[in-house]
This record gives C-alpha cells, sequence and structure tokens, in this order.
C-alpha cells in the first residue's frame, strides 16, 4: 500500500521510546536528576570531589534509566491497549520495579566486590528506600510530562482535523442551486439527464461530506471532477469545453479528497461563465521524479468584468489543505498571463501501490 | 401582458418559458442570454415585463436594469436569481421584485401580478443606489436603442443641454451630466475642460496648436479636443502615469 498521506494518530501518552529523540530526552532527565542529587549530598569541605561524585551517581542513573526505558519501550504495545489509569499506574509500577531492581544489583555487588563500599550508607533498606522514593517523584514527573504533551499534541490534531472538516465542507451555494434549477428545467424535457444530474450531484456531495483528511486515489478524483464539469455542462451548453490530458501521470497517486474539482470548479466560475462565448479549460499532468505536477488553465474573463468574489478563497482552502496532508512538500502556484490564467498544482507521489 | 427571458444559461430559460407557458395572460415574447441582448429585445417586443437573471457575461442584469429604468416607459424588471447573497441585499430588497431559482409557479404568478406596481420610481432609486460604474452607455438613436461598451467610449462633450458621446462606432446623445459621468468613470476618463472627458485608452498623443493651446488627440476621433489652461498640468501628470 502507498502511504496515506496522513497516518492514523498514535494515541497513547507514553511516546514511542525507542526512538533517539525520546532516548536522547530520557538521558538528559536522568543526567539532570544526577547533578542534582550530586550538588545537595555535596558537602564543601569534605570527602570526593564533586565531579567524583556526579560520575558515579550518573553511571547508576543512567543504567536505571535506560533499562527503564527498554521495558516501557517493550511493555508498550501491551499498556497501550488498557485503561488510562491502568497503564499509567503500571508504568509507574514498573519504573520503580526497576529501580528496586537495580539499587538490589548495585548493593550486592559493591557489597561483594568491595568497589565504591564508602558511597553506599550502612543501611540495605535506607539505601533501597531512598532511592525508591527518589525514582517515585522523577517518574512521576516524567509521565506526567509526556502525559501533558500527548494531550497538548493531539488538541493541535484535533483543530487541524476540525479546520480540515470546515475547509472540504464549502460548495458554492451558487452552484448547488443553479444546478438544482438546471434539474427542475430537464425534468419535463429530458428525464435522462435530469438523472444522470441528480447521480453526478450526489457523488459530489457525498464526497464533500465524507470523512475529512481520507485520501483517494487520483483516478478517483479525477472521475468526480469530470462528474462536476458534466452538470457545469448542462447549464453552460457550449460555452464550455474541456480537455484533459493525464497520461503519464500514475492513477494511484492518493490526494486528500476534493482538491483537483476546486480548481477546475473556480476556473469554470472566473474564466468561462463570465465569457459570452465561453471557452476551454484544459488539465494536464505530469509526473517529474516522484512529485505529481497538474496544470489547470483557464482563458481570463472579458476585460472590465467585475471581479467575482471567491476567487482567493478556493485557492487558500486547497492550499491549506496541502499544507496539512504534506507540509512544505505540496505547492498550489497561481499564475496571470497575457491570455489565461494558470494554475499549479504540485505534490508528492510515494511510488506505485505494492 | 407581454414577458421576456434573461438569462444566460439555456435550461433556466427553458424551465422559466414552460412556467409561463402556464401563467393565463401572459404572452411569452422571446428571451435573451445576456444584457445587451435583452435591450435589443426589449425595444423590439416592447415587453411590459422583464425577468432578468442577475449574473450574466458581457452585461449583467443590475446594468441592465438601471438601463431600462432610464427608459422612456420602463418596464417592470423581476430579478432571477440561483442564491440571494449580494446584489438584491445590497439594495432595498422591499423596492425589487426577485425570484429565487428553482422559481415557484406560485411565487412566479405572486411577482407578475405585482410586477405593475414595481415602478420607475423604484427602479430609479436603485440605479441611484448601485455604486458600480456602469459598463455600457445606452443611449435612443432616431428611436432606435443602442448600447455602446464602454470601453469604445471615446469621449463625451457637453453642450448646452446634452452630452454628445463619441464612440467607435458613431456618435450618441444622452442626458447625463458630465460631472456625474466624471466621477462615475474616474479610473477610465479625465476630465481635460470643463466641457470633455476622454478616455485615457483612446488618447494618442498631447500637441501644442499654433496659438500655443494644448490639445489631445484620440485614436478614431479626427477632431483634437483642446485642454483647457488650468488642467494642462494635471493632464501631463495622469497621461504620464497612465491612469
Amino acid at each position: 500500500m502507498a502511504d496515506t498521506p496522513r497516518p492514523a494518530p498514535n494515541d497513547f501518552f507514553l511516546p514511542e521510546l525507542c526512538s533517539g529523540p525520546v532516548v536522547i530526552l530520557v538521558i538528559l532527565i536522568a543526567e539532570l536528576t544526577a547533578f542534582m542529587l550530586a550538588m545537595a549530598r555535596h558537602l564543601p569541605d569534605e570527602g570526593a570531589p564533586l565531579w567524583l561524585d556526579l560520575a558515579r551517581i550518573s553511571l547508576f542513573l543512567q543504567w536505571i534509566a535506560l533499562t527503564s526505558t527498554g521495558v516501557l519501550c517493550v511493555a508498550r504495545r501491551y499498556l497501550a491497549r488498557m485503561a488510562l489509569m491502568q497503564a499509567a499506574i503500571l508504568s509507574f509500577m514498573l519504573l520503580l520495579g526497576v529501580t528496586l531492581a537495580m539499587s538490589e544489583i548495585a548493593y550486592q555487588l559493591s557489597m561483594n566486590t568491595g568497589a565504591g563500599r564508602e558511597l553506599l550508607p550502612a543501611s540495605h533498606a535506607g539505601f533501597v528506600l531512598r532511592n525508591l522514593v527518589i525514582c517515585a517523584i522523577v517518574s512521576a514527573l516524567v509521565l506526567r510530562y509526556f502525559y501533558v504533551l500527548h494531550q497538548w499534541k493531539s488538541n493541535v490534531r484535533r483543530e487541524a482535523d476540525a479546520r480540515f472538516e470546515i475547509l472540504q465542507a464549502r460548495i458554492r451555494p451558487h452552484f448547488l442551486f443553479n444546478s438544482m434549477n438546471t434539474i427542475a428545467a430537464l425534468i419535463r424535457g429530458r428525464p435522462e439527464l435530469a438523472e444522470r444530474a441528480i447521480e453526478d450531484l450526489s457523488d459530489l456531495f457525498r464526497a464533500s461530506l465524507s470523512d475529512a483528511g481520507v485520501s483517494v486515489p487520483l483516478a478517483e478524483e479525477i472521475a468526480l471532477a469530470k462528474q462536476y464539469a458534466e452538470i457545469e455542462a448542462l447549464r453552460l451548453g457550449n460555452r464550455l469545453k474541456l480537455e484533459w490530458r493525464m497520461e503519464g501521470v500514475p492513477e494511484d497517486a492518493r490526494l486528500p479528497r476534493l482538491v483537483l474539482q476546486p480548481l477546475i470548479e473556480n476556473a469554470i466560475y472566473h474564466g468561462i461563465e463570465p465569457r459570452d462565448q465561453g471557452g476551454t479549460v484544459s488539465v494536464r499532468g505530469s509526473l517529474e521524479s516522484k512529485v505529481i505536477n497538474i496544470e489547470i488553465r483557464n482563458p481570463l474573463p472579458p476585460e472590465g468584468t467585475p471581479t467575482r468574489q471567491g476567487h482567493q478563497m478556493a485557492l487558500d482552502n486547497v492550499r491549506e489543505r496541502l499544507g496539512l496532508t504534506w507540509p512544505g512538500r505540496a505547492t498550489l502556484k497561481q499564475e496571470r498571463g497575457v491570455e489565461e490564467f494558470c494554475v499549479q498544482l504540485r505534490f508528492p507521489y510515494d511510488g506505485a501501490a505494492a | 401582458m407581454k414577458v421576456i427571458v434573461v438569462d444566460d444559461e439555456a435550461p433556466a430559460r427553458e424551465r422559466l418559458k414552460s412556467l409561463l407557458k402556464d401563467q393565463p395572460g401572459v404572452e411569452f415574447a422571446g428571451e435573451a442570454a445576456n444584457g445587451r441582448e435583452a435591450l435589443e429585445l426589449w425595444e423590439r417586443s416592447q415587453a411590459d415585463v422583464v425577468l432578468l437573471d442577475i449574473r450574466m457575461p458581457v452585461m449583467e442584469g443590475i446594468e441592465t436594469a438601471r438601463h431600462l429604468a432610464a427608459q422612456e416607459r420602463p418596464p417592470a424588471v423581476i430579478f432571477t436569481t440561483a442564491y440571494s447573497e449580494f446584489a438584491v441585499d445590497a439594495f432595498d430588497a422591499q423596492a425589487i421584485a426577485y425570484l429565487l431559482k428553482p422559481v415557484r409557479a406560485e411565487k412566479l404568478a405572486a411577482a407578475l401580478a405585482s410586477a405593475g406596481r414595481v415602478n420607475r420610481v423604484q427602479l430609479t432609486r436603485l440605479a441611484a443606489s448601485s455604486a458600480a460604474a456602469r459598463r455600457h452607455i445606452c443611449a435612443k438613436l432616431r428611436d432606435k436603442l443602442h448600447v455602446v461598451p464602454i470601453e469604445n467610449v471615446l469621449c463625451f462633450i457637453a453642450d448646452q443641454k446634452y452630452v454628445t458621446v463619441y464612440h467607435t462606432d458613431g456618435e450618441l446623445l444622452i442626458d447625463e451630466s458630465l460631472k456625474d459621468l466624471e466621477q462615475e468613470f474616474a479610473g477610465r476618463f479625465l476630465r481635460v475642460h470643463r466641457n470633455a472627458l476622454v478616455a485615457l485608452a483612446h488618447v494618442t498623443r498631447l500637441e501644442k496648436d499654433d496659438a500655443g493651446h494644448l490639445h489631445v488627440h484620440l485614436r478614431g476621433h479626427a477632431e483634437p479636443i483642446e485642454v483647457s489652461r488650468r488642467l494642462v498640468s494635471e493632464v501631463r501628470e495622469r497621461l504620464r502615469t497612465g491612469h
């Protein structure tokens, strides 16, 4: 399968722990904790110098931190299936468990080999208990941090989804009512055309009411744009001519729904409708090293035509959705030539479906 | 009652035609695909009512209504529109009859019944309240209505009573003030004299005659037009910058 442009959100508060950035974050947290502990323990006038103390504490803490990360990384997929509270408590227990085990191992090692014995307190239980309390505090903070981060990220995502839906749902009321009017006119004289117009209109509305943010194959989007053009052709008669040249564009390329259709709609609305003699809207597609390039051209409205509203709005709408789908990797350029207006859409193609 | 239908979309005209067929006392008197055709059709048919789409190429509905309103015996106008967003709302909706597409037979009947009451005063108010500049000049010449696209107008020259419109295919007399025209077409026409406005796009050159008076020469207009002394610097400046 080709990648869907928007991967399903990973809905668990713990991030993927075995990934580089997260491991670095964990190391940093452990190191800062070690530094804090070393500073707190250090008495200026006696014992080992600060850096020696820091080195030993760091070694011990990193050991615990990295083992914990490994354990949680493995446990994550089981935890992700649990209720949030359960998963949080279990993660917390796991962290305490690792600390307990590591403290015990360190104590036994030190006692048996004699290495670093002067660092350990006389009381075995006191040593383990202190470590557990420190671990509990730091773990609670870190887990809380991950939780809040996750909440914030999913809020951002929800907002983007909502915006996406609003952007997609915008159908020109003029188009709707004009189409209804056309159908009303056709029903008596040419019922079979009226029937087809209703089918096309239904498909168009189904697309605009469907799940936002879902990607569709380019072939589907082209079919939808053609259905749209059929409806417009009924209305505009021979004033509207369409020229499709999409050979060489992979039809399995995926893109967000309703990206192409609004561009065609725009071309007809601003380029064809105001012209007495109409004109040709041409759509050309090509594939250039993993980038799909689609150009839509329409003649300019006659000089002096009052500018119709909503031109920029429709383009901005598509542009924004492209940005939400492929941040920085898709473009929509517009260019006003001497005789025609050209919109150029470019978006990445991730290769043929397996 | 003679009714004509104006809409750029054939199916929309078909539908209104078939609805009109069912209306008692209504005679369908023709159809037009844009405002310019509509004015010609109206003149030929002398229709009592014009069913007028608002958004059309060449000449849109509001402007068409303004030209119709300026006629001696203006017809009643009923606007038809797919969606009541801009135009109609922008004016006093109470004063203007309009129907939403797809038009219902009952609403059409009601609008036709009250069409006579949409009188000249209301249409004149519409004309006055429209802020947009017209794209055509419309006038009668030897009993025939002429519609000239504004880009074909070379200049407006005022005499005592009328303003003469010189355009690429001849001339027309209109009953409007030069001051109003200057305001309406401010970006397109330039005042060069107390009694003259010239189209910037048609100016070919500025030239001094033997007496030292500056004249504007226009493409397609034999007679150069004198620039009044107090306007010379402004005219030079506007022609230099081109707007």
